[in-house]
């Protein structure tokens, strides 16, 4: 292919990729040096957005439920996945299972974790009550501390099963030679696990981790359709809040402001994880 | 010319063409239509039917929140009987107040041309009005005219500096309460605060005796918006004032009993459900339906919902909030039609919400479908007001409740996140985050730099 012939097909993708991602960006950033007017305030906007503890508290709870996320889905997708790999017999089945409360929409899933956490309507606090484990229900969107339990644990159960799905890719990816070996040496299932599993699947780990935690941080929709970020601050992500912020008070030059330094916190996170990714796989 | 040249060249033209376009469109501010009102229409000052006008013809658009879409259809069909050449196209909105908040924040900001008339309450229409995106409709009508609003909508029409919105009618927060558990316990509508938690301990209870309560004296809603309202309604009560939380960081007295009253409601005397503040409406309303709650705070609509589709209307009853020292205070509000300064109908949509204003059976329709009626002389209509008794719970009671509705103070241009932010920062009292005195300081220096 001739270099102009080149420069023409890519010109396309290239004017739609500024159109639809570096002018919003970049009037965004203007956006954050004015006042509704239009006039340059210069850092006005960005002093008021430090200078707001909503937003620390929102990144503050972000990445809570950053890295609790991240963290269990990683564990459990991981125990899930092995062990479904184990299983000889219907795993076509579970695969597709598996991806059920995943695809289900965010919001949806909010909603539908509302009915459950319910305090005097849940079907939480019913089995709880009913098998004893406590006496009376529990209000599990109502307090702070058990709210973040509540959303971390709902948005865990929804993911889980994804991390489970590409641990159980990466599992079959291991050559099975390693497996009959350990069973020729007599190791037993948690020695395997630990001994040939682990180690193999470990750039896996690293890159789905790292993934989960990136997914994570921009968290939104379900927090607040299980929550609206409630009680009080509580369960408030940080974008939720520039959300909140630009949309609901009408405040774009603060919100601008707001997004303008989380974003660059969000670069400074994912280039520092591929960074270190591209290290640790590279070994 | 081959056909690869060619192509090359069409690629070329195009790519300028797009690379020329887009610049222009971002370089040239679009041209603001101006469209100059050329049609005079008179009205009479009394309320009857609107005089006959010249013949008008269009299309108008009206935006209204699912809970608003009903009453304008009725409305619309209404007003083509007298214009049937006017088209209004009604627009279905969310059925989520944060889903309509957001909404007409982006459009108000955005000046958005593409909706006539808009269904809105004291917080749109207030900002609104400041933010020049409503017509003023004061000149449209006579002073005669506007005399015929209640006063609570004469308040109304003070704090919003005119008339900007049609108001379907005076609406406010009271006490519903379930007639036959109060007749079980042998106890009466509570009138004071004393009385209230006496009231409420004797009908919180463990029917069962599992150990667990599954009736609860009372019960409110705590999400953020709604904890503004709860707060502020017990604030009024102890006779306080909404700005006045803790001026100069220092707790105001009558502020901090108000807030403690209502912590204590749900952890001293516990007569209320542990977790208030993740009660939203579905929760609380189900309480009261159920039976797990005996009183419940709630908004006037509530009390047509009992009667139509719970079915309930001999079963529960409504009365006035309970009495501190300042009286027994709950929460008038209004919703109603302003006209879209930016839209591209004005003129046919002044004509419609001039129509909804000056027209009996417009105003008839607008009361029943949203509460109790905005203008005086439908109060004094007793085959109305008996008919709309059959239709709410509340109506009975309407001439006495609004003696006792207050107008929240909502900071003009900041409205949604004062009442928000307000209601965030107080919940932690509830949710233990909190001492009482910290959470007055914290909502006082959230509120401090909204107000004006």
């Amino acid at each position: 292919m001739k270099k102009s012939e080149l420069f023409f097909l890519l010109i396309f993708p290239f004017l739609f990729f500024i159109v639809s991602h570096l002018i919003p960006l970049f009037y965004g950033v203007a956006l954050s040096f004015t006042d509704p007017k239009g006039n340059f305030v210069g850092l006005q906007n960005y002093y008021t957005a430090v200078n707001d503890h909503r937003f620390w508290g929102g990144i503050r709870f972000t990445f809570i439920y950053a890295f609790s996320t991240a963290a269990l889905n990683l564990i459990l997708g991981l125990l899930i996945g092995t062990f479904i790999n184990q299983i000889r017999r219907g795993q076509g089945i579970l695969k597709s299972v598996f991806l059920i409360p995943w695809a289900i929409p965010l919001t949806v899933w909010g909603l539908e974790n509302r009915i459950i956490f319910s305090r005097d309507f849940g079907i939480l606090n019913n089995v709880l009550i009913d098998t004893g484990i406590t006496t009376t229900p529990l209000p599990w969107l109502g307090d702070p501390s058990l709210a973040t339990i509540s959303v971390i644990v709902s948005s865990v159960y929804r993911d889980m099963w994804f991390a489970a799905l590409l641990f159980l890719v990466a599992c079959q990816m291991i050559p099975q030679d390693f497996y009959d070996l350990a069973v020729i040496h007599g190791a037993s299932a948690l020695q395997t696990f630990r001994f040939i599993t682990l180690p193999l699947l470990r750039r896996t780990i690293i890159t789905v981790g790292t993934l989960l935690f990136i997914f994570a941080v921009q968290a939104f929709d379900i927090p607040y359709s299980l929550t609206y970020g409630g009680p009080a601050w509580a369960t408030h992500t940080t974008a939720m809040y520039i959300f909140r912020r630009s949309l609901h008070y009408g405040d774009y030059e603060v919100g601008t402001a707001l997004s303008s330094i989380w974003v660059l916190v969000i670069f400074g996170l994912v280039g520092t994880s591929f960074t270190f990714l591209g290290r640790k796989t590279m070994r | 010319m081959n056909g690869r040249k060619l192509v090359n060249y069409a690629v070329v033209v195009i790519v300028t063409a797009i690379v020329v376009g887009a610049g222009t469109y971002f370089a040239i501010p679009p041209k603001e239509v101006t469209k100059t009102v050329t049609q005079t229409i008179t009205a009479t000052a009394v309320v009857t039917t609107p005089p006959t006008t010249p013949k008008l013809a269009g299309k108008i658009v009206l935006y209204a929140p699912a809970w608003g879409v009903n009453g304008s259809l009725d409305l619309v069909k209404l007003y083509n009987k007298e214009r049937p050449d006017v088209t209004v196209e009604v627009i279905r909105g969310p059925s989520v107040w944060d889903e309509h908040v957001t909404r007409n924040t982006v459009w108000m900001r955005e000046k958005y041309s593409g909706v006539d008339v808009l269904y809105n309450d004291d917080v749109f229409t207030l900002d609104g009005a400041l933010g020049g995106n409503w017509v003023k409709l004061d000149d449209y009508f006579t002073s005669e005219e506007k005399a015929m609003l209640t006063d609570l909508q004469q308040h109304f029409m003070n704090a919003h500096g005119g008339l900007y919105r049609i108001a379907w009618g005076n609406g406010g927060s009271y006490v519903y309460y379930r007639k036959d558990l109060f007749a079980k316990e042998g106890v009466s509508p509570p009138k004071t605060w004393d009385e209230f938690i006496d009231v409420a301990k004797k009908l919180t209870k463990d029917l069962d005796g599992d150990g667990k309560i599954d009736q609860w004296g009372y019960v409110t809603q705590g999400t953020p918006g709604e904890m503004y309202n709860t707060y502020n309604e017990f604030l009024h009560q102890a006779g306080g004032d909404e700005w006045k939380l803790a001026p100069g960081g220092v707790p105001d007295p009558t502020a901090k009993k108000a807030l403690q009253f209502l912590y204590d409601l749900e952890h001293t005397y516990k007569i209320m459900p542990p977790g208030i503040t993740a009660i939203g409406y579905t929760e609380s309303n189900a309480m009261l339906k159920e039976g797990k709650a005996a009183m419940l705070r709630g908004w006037g609509d509530l009390g047509a919902t009992i009667v139509s589709s719970w079915g309930m209307g001999d079963v529960i009853g409504a009365m006035n909030f309970p009495a501190g020292d300042g009286g027994p205070w709950g929460i008038g509000h209004s919703w109603g039609y302003v006209v879209n300064a930016y839209g591209k109908n004005k003129d046919l949509a002044i004509d419609f919400v001039k129509f909804c204003f000056l027209n009996i059976e417009a105003q008839k329709i607008m009361a029943k479908a949203y509460e109790a009626p905005a203008i005086k002389s439908l109060y004094q209509d007793a085959a109305f007001m008996a008919d709309l008794a059959k239709s709410n719970v509340a109506a009975a009671h309407f001439e006495e409740f609004f003696k006792w509705r207050f107008p929240r103070k909502f900071p003009a241009g900041k409205s949604v996140e004062y009442h928000e932010a307000y209601g965030r920062e107080i919940s932690r009292a509830l949710t233990g985050e909190a001492s009482i005195d910290e959470a007055l300081i914290a909502a006082q220096k959230a509120i401090d730099p909204l107000l004006p």
